[in-house]
């Protein structure tokens, strides 16, 4: 891995990949053969710095700072090709998933997208504006009107579960 | 048939409307019957990629409101399923469920787990039965087809199971019988990349880019069963491309609904951004 530098002992911290094994679903971090299967079949890969194997060795080696900060997690479309594919049930794109939230939680910078969603989840229930137009264009087409589900609700129970109000 | 739960999803509802309107056109002509799920919202598959619990609360309380109804759940989108299948693979722990059910008490929530959820494609295939649908097709459309299945029609293949991953034969089948011939092409399991669009534009259109000039001359139109994929291609397609290398974008629904002699009206082919006029022309000059 070349973009890697130099990496000194402070670079590394023991616990990281513990931090990314607690999650609700199963990864197998240590099974990785360093295959290379998953980046094979990334459809995204040719736009990401490191590339899925890359990301489970990062994980291995405790390099927490390099994969937490690394564009690649965030140019990961989920579509869980690697998963289906991996031979050894390493689960790269839960650990994706798993790496992502860690960054999220851990204050690393997070794509803009992410936030307006849940923005306007907290307005109107949908990830999309949803005004007069919207359903004034729908009620043309015969179709039913989107109403905001509680949004009380909704707002604690999203308090209870997101990381950032920013 | 039974009566369904219609969930709508966040992408149908507002961005491609005419997916919702071709669902509902064809769904009605095959005498299905549809009931929106009452305060439904956000199926919370944005969020599984930065909030497990986020997502988990969101999908699970979507779950709950299907469940009073006591009918399955129909969706269009394949994100969707895959957030209500994972979803309900992971309620089966009695932990998770312990946790998701104490924040939806919140509204006076509780899932249960073991609601059938549906894709439509799915419906059509297994429920309805491809060759009863078959039976039911008036004008056989003999256009050249380029099917895009998408990933979670069929990924995580252990929760969704659907169809092959690797080669999904029954959406080519779902296409094959509208008279359609499905051509084969290089990256027709590749994802579309929806959620580059916000993150990457350029990584987005190159994306999109290569799979219409791997169909561009040898396909009158590429073919989605997921509003998020169709919003990619024929959207991303006119910031990606010239007009003259542009491919319409049908939704399997409006396929479909031509095949089975609705009128392009009822199908809502004024919201395809890409021009499907040659598409329609052709069909109207078919024998
Ligand atoms: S496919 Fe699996 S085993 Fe191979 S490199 Fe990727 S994660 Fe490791
Ligand atoms: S889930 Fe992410 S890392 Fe895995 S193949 Fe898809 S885009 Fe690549």
């Amino acid at each position: 891995m070349a973009r890697m530098g130099r990496l000194g002992r402070a670079d590394i911290d023991p616990r990281f990949e513990s931090d990314v094994l607690k999650y609700p679903v199963k990864l197998n971090v240590d099974a990785c053969l360093q295959c290379g299967v998953c980046g094979g079949s990334c459809p995204v890969a040719f736009s990401m710095d490191y590339t899925p194997r890359e990301l489970v060795e990062l994980v291995k080696l405790g390099l927490k700072e390099k994969a937490l900060s690394c564009r690649a997690i965030w140019i990961c479309t989920g579509c869980n090709v690697c998963s289906d594919r991996c031979p050894e049930d390493v689960n790269p794109s839960e650990i994706l998933n798993s790496l992502r939230a860690l960054a999220f939680k851990s204050g690393f910078k997070v794509p803009e997208m992410f936030l307006k969603m849940m923005e306007n989840l907290l307005s109107y229930g949908w990830i999309y504006e949803v005004d007069e137009f919207t359903n004034e264009d729908r009620a043309d087409r015969g179709l039913p009107q989107l109403k905001p589900p509680s949004l009380d609700s909704l707002k604690k129970m999203m308090e209870a579960t997101w990381p950032r109000g920013d | 048939m039974v009566k369904l739960s219609f969930f709508v999803g966040c992408t149908s509802a507002v961005r491609e409307v005419n997916y919702e309107i071709s669902a509902k056109a064809v769904l009605e002509s095959l005498g299905v019957e549809l009931e929106y799920i009452e305060g439904q919202s956000c199926c919370g598959l944005p969020f599984r990629y930065v909030s497990f619990d986020s997502w988990l609360t969101l999908a699970s309380r979507n779950i709950a409101l299907a469940e009073l109804t006591g009918n399955p759940m129909l969706v269009l989108c394949s994100g969707c399923y895959k957030s209500f299948k994972e979803a309900l693979s992971l309620i089966s722990k009695p932990e998770l469920k312990k946790s998701v059910n104490e924040r939806l008490s919140i509204e006076g929530l509780e899932v249960k787990g073991g609601l059938k959820v549906i894709h439509i494609a799915e419906l059509l295939h297994d429920h309805y039965g491809v060759d009863r649908l078959a039976q039911q097709v008036k004008v056989k459309l003999n256009l050249n087809v380029a099917v895009h299945p998408g990933c979670h029609i069929v990924r995580p293949m252990d929760v969704i199971g659907f169809d092959n991953p690797e080669v999904p034969l029954k959406l080519e089948k779902l296409v094959e019988l509208t008279g359609c011939n499905s051509i084969q092409y290089r990256t027709k399991r590749e994802c579309c990349g929806a959620t580059l669009a916000g993150i990457d534009q350029e990584a987005s259109k190159s994306l999109v880019a290569r799979k219409i000039m791997n169909i561009k001359g040898r396909a009158d139109a590429l073919i989605t069963f997921c509003p998020i994929c169709h919003a990619s291609y024929d959207a991303m397609q006119r910031a990606a491309l010239k007009p003259e290398d542009q491919v319409p974008v049908l939704h399997y629904t409006q396929l479909l609904g031509l095949a089975l002699g609705l009128p392009p009206e009822k199908l809502g082919f004024d919201y395809n951004r890409v021009s499907v006029d040659k598409v329609l022309a052709k069909i109207k000059n078919t024998p």
